[in-house]
């Protein structure tokens, strides 16, 4: 299953220009599947970086605009849009110029393999 | 809870308290009574009668009981209800799982997902298509367009393009109109 779902992230990564990675991970930011490029950078792939998305999730739906779907944050070299798909987490990562619509549209194309991997997640200790 | 135990003790140990120093005043009230000396400093200062004074104290104690599981779990609740709406900006520090923690998560999740059944991937929709060689040279081999086809083209655009450049707006009214400002 797992390369199978690699083989398809990888295929998406080339679909999309700039685009250096795909990560599903669980809410603490531990990798469930992983398709990168040598250019995503290494710091935003831990964990600790990941992990603050569910964090900030949460907080965020309190806002009284309803449940927080997704967080894009741009930085000066690369952007990370990561999506809330409770109890798994979607990490992008690419350039600052990578089409950013383009990536949420990756959405619906990653979404029917979440079932499966959302049961790995909730079986697991 | 312990606290909440204590009050209730303490209480009923008033009541108990008051009834008791109530009884001897009533002895020793009775006696006073024969002496027929109405105001002295046993007198009480606000005429109460001895009932309704004694009444509260072992309502209260039966009473408290009951409404203080009610009192508790209302507080833990809006206490609750807070904890859930505030946003809090401290904890939105990044955190990391224990080592071992993480490594047994890791371990799991590969375990489970190599058992897992393999996943039908679908081909993505494309709007462009590659075709494979032995088409692309019975497509490319095929015998043109016709002499016939290509003139019918032509001119059909070339009398488009002339419907076109022959368009006019012809404008009736003034395109600029005063406002009735005074």
């Amino acid at each position: 299953m797992v390369d199978d779902l690699r083989k398809y992230l990888n295929h998406l990564l080339e679909k999309v220009n700039g685009l250096h990675c795909i990560l599903i991970t669980d809410r603490d930011g531990v990798p469930l599947v992983r398709a990168a490029t040598d250019k995503a950078p290494q710091a935003a792939l831990t964990p600790n970086f990941i992990s603050t998305f569910g964090m900030a999730t949460d907080q965020a739906s309190k806002l009284g605009l309803g449940r927080n779907k997704t967080i894009i944050s741009m930085y000066s070299s690369y952007q990370v849009i990561q999506m809330n798909k409770l109890p798994l987490v979607i990490t992008f990562i690419g350039s600052d110029n990578c089409n950013t619509g383009h990536i949420l549209s990756l959405e619906n194309q990653i979404e029917p393999f979440l079932k499966d991997l959302a049961t790995v997640v909730a079986e697991a200790p | 809870m312990q606290s909440g135990d204590g009050d209730t003790l303490r209480s009923c140990f008033d009541s108990l308290k008051n009834a008791v120093m109530g009884c001897c005043y009533s002895i020793c009230h009775k006696e006073n009574d024969a002496q027929e000396n109405p105001v002295n400093e046993r007198t009480h200062l606000l005429e109460v009668p001895e009932q309704q004074q004694e009444a509260p104290a072992p309502a209260v104690s039966a009473t408290t009981p009951p409404k203080k599981p009610d009192e508790q779990s209302a507080l833990n609740r809006i206490l609750h209800e807070t904890a859930t709406n505030v946003i809090d900006v401290g904890a939105l520090g990044p955190y990391a799982l224990e080592p071992a923690v993480y490594s047994e998560r890791v371990r799991a999740y590969t375990a489970r997902l190599a058992n897992a059944p393999p996943v039908p991937v679908s081909p993505l929709p494309r709007l462009l298509q590659d075709v494979s060689t032995s088409e692309r040279q019975a497509v490319l081999a095929k015998p043109g367009i016709l002499n016939e086809d290509r003139d019918l083209i032509t001119n059909a655009v070339k009398r488009a393009a002339a419907a076109m450049s022959e368009l006019h707006v012809e404008h009736h009214e003034e395109l600029v109109v005063p406002f009735r400002v005074p």
